[in-house]
C-alpha cells in the first residue's frame, strides 16, 4: 500500500471490500477516512487535557474519551486496510502529510477555552450519534456491526456531554458563554453531514440514510437537547440552531500543522519501531 | 470437532487478560470463531473495548500459545466489524473479575444504587466517574467503608427478553 496515495479507492485494500463497485468503494473509503482522521484528531485534542483539566475527574474523563476515540480511529482505518494489517493501519494513520488529512477541520482547532472544548464535545458526539444510528442500519459490508461496536462505547461519551450541557445550563452567564461557543463551533464546522466525505454519495446510492435527512435529524436533536437542558430561552438556543443550518465559514482554523507534527513525531523519530 | 480444535481450545483456555490477569480470554467472550482452513488454524477474536491496548498483547499470546502447543500454522483475525458486549462474559468470568477487585458489569446498564461493595458488602456505593484507569472501568467509592472501587462498565448489554 502506498501511504501517499490520495484516492480513497487506492487506500481501500481490505479484501472484504474489493468486491464493491468502484464508485461505491470510493465513497465508502472517503467516509471511512473522514471518520478515522476525525477520531484521530479529536482524540489527540482531548488527550491534551491529560494533567490539565479543571478537575481530576475531568482529567480522567477526557483521557479516557481520547483513548476510546483513538481506538475508533484504529477501527475505521482497519476497515479500510484489513484488521490484520497493523503496519498498514499505522502507515495510513501516520504517514500522510497534514494536507492529506480528511477530518472535519473543526476538530483540529486548539482547545484553549474549556467552554469551547465542551461545545465541540457536545457537537461532535451528537454528530457521531446521528451518523452511527444510520450506519447500524446500512447495507454496506462490515459497517453495521462496526458502527454498533462504536456506538456501544460512545454511550458513555454522550452521557458525559449531556451532563456538561445540563451543568452549564443552570445559570444564565454560563449558558450564554456555552451558547456563544456552540455558535462558534457550528460556524467553523458548517454542516458536518455534508462535510463528511462520501456520505452524500452513499445516501444517493441508497446504502445509508439520505444526507438531508441526517442533517435535519442532527439539527432537530440539538435543538431538542438545548430546550430540554433547562433554562434555555429561544433567544439563547435559536442562534445555535441557525448557525447549524448555515453553511459555515468553510475555512480551516489554524492549528493543523502543529497538531500533525505532535501526532506523528514519535513515528518519524523512530521509523519502523514497534512496542 | 477435530482433535486439533479441541487442543486449541484447551490452549486458549489457559490465556488471561493482561490487564485483569485473573480472567480468561474465553471467559470474557473474546473467542468468536475457531476453525481450520486447509492446514491453517483460524482464530477469530472479538476485541473488548476498541481503545484497549490489551488486544495486541492477546493476539501475540494466542499465536504463541498455539504454536507452542504444536498447533500451527495459525492465523488470528480481529473482528472489529462486530460488537462485543459485557453480556458475553461468562459467570465464571464475572467471578474472576470480582476476584481481581473490580465490580463485575451489571446486566443492563450501570446503576450504581445496585452495586454491592466488594469489601464491606454494603449496597451504598457512590459513582465518582463513568471513566477510570482503563477504557473498561468506572470509578466509585463505598460510602459505608470508604473503599475506592472500580466497576466494569457494561457495554452493548441488552434488555432481558
Amino acid at each position: 500500500m502506498s501511504a501517499t496515495a490520495t484516492r480513497p479507492t487506492e487506500l481501500v485494500t481490505n479484501p472484504a471490500l474489493t468486491e464493491l463497485a468502484p464508485d461505491l468503494r470510493d465513497a465508502y473509503g472517503r467516509l471511512l477516512l473522514f471518520l478515522a482522521d476525525s477520531e484521530l484528531v479529536i482524540g489527540h485534542r482531548h488527550s491534551e487535557w491529560t494533567g490539565f483539566a479543571p478537575s481530576a475527574e475531568e482529567d480522567v474523563a477526557f483521557s479516557s474519551i481520547a483513548q476510546d476515540e483513538m481506538g475508533h480511529a484504529h477501527l475505521y482505518y482497519a476497515l479500510m486496510v484489513g484488521a490484520d494489517s497493523e503496519d498498514a493501519v499505522d502507515a495510513l494513520a501516520l504517514d500522510r502529510g497534514p494536507r492529506q488529512m480528511r477530518h472535519l477541520p473543526l476538530l483540529h482547532a486548539p482547545n484553549g477555552d474549556w467552554f469551547f472544548t465542551i461545545a465541540r464535545h457536545i457537537f461532535w458526539d451528537l454528530f457521531e450519534e446521528v451518523l452511527l444510528s444510520a450506519a447500524t442500519a446500512s447495507s454496506l459490508p462490515l459497517l453495521a456491526g462496526a458502527a454498533q461496536r462504536v456506538q456501544n462505547e460512545e454511550v458513555y461519551h454522550q452521557e458525559h456531554a449531556a451532563q456538561w450541557l445540563h451543568l452549564l445550563s443552570g445559570r444564565a452567564p454560563q449558558r450564554r458563554r456555552l451558547a456563544a461557543q456552540l455558535v462558534r463551533v457550528a460556524t467553523i464546522a458548517g454542516n458536518p453531514v455534508s462535510a463528511a466525505e462520501g456520505l452524500t454519495d452513499l445516501g444517493v446510492a441508497g446504502v445509508i440514510a439520505p444526507a438531508d435527512e441526517l442533517a435535519e435529524r442532527f439539527r432537530a436533536v440539538m435543538q431538542d437537547r438545548l430546550q430540554s437542558a433547562g433554562g434555555w430561552s429561544g433567544r439563547e438556543w435559536e442562534p445555535v440552531v441557525r448557525a447549524l443550518a448555515a453553511t459555515g465559514s468553510g475555512a480551516s482554523p489554524p492549528g493543523l500543522f502543529r497538531l500533525h507534527k505532535d501526532l506523528t513525531g514519535l513515528r518519524r523519530a523512530h521509523a519502523g519501531a514497534s512496542w | 470437532m477435530s482433535d486439533r480444535i479441541v487442543a486449541a481450545r484447551r490452549a486458549l483456555a489457559e490465556l488471561h487478560d493482561p490487564e485483569i490477569p485473573t480472567v480468561g480470554i474465553l471467559e470474557l467472550g473474546m473467542l468468536h470463531d475457531l476453525r481450520q482452513e486447509n492446514d491453517v488454524l483460524v482464530v477469530e477474536l472479538l476485541p473488548t473495548f476498541s481503545g484497549c491496548p490489551a488486544i495486541a498483547v492477546i493476539t501475540e499470546n494466542v499465536e504463541e500459545a498455539l504454536r507452542d502447543a504444536g498447533l500451527g500454522p495459525v492465523r488470528v483475525v480481529t473482528r472489529v466489524d462486530l460488537p462485543w458486549s459485557t453480556d458475553l462474559i461468562t459467570d465464571q468470568g464475572r467471578r474472576q473479575v470480582a476476584e481481581f477487585g473490580i465490580v463485575p458489569p451489571q446486566r443492563r446498564k450501570l446503576v450504581v444504587e445496585d452495586v454491592v461493595c466488594l469489601v464491606c458488602h454494603e449496597r451504598n456505593v457512590a459513582l465518582v466517574s463513568t471513566f477510570g484507569a482503563t477504557p473498561c472501568r468506572a470509578t466509585a467509592r463505598c460510602r459505608s467503608c470508604g473503599e475506592p472501587l472500580e466497576i466494569f462498565k457494561p457495554v452493548g448489554a441488552r434488555e432481558p427478553a
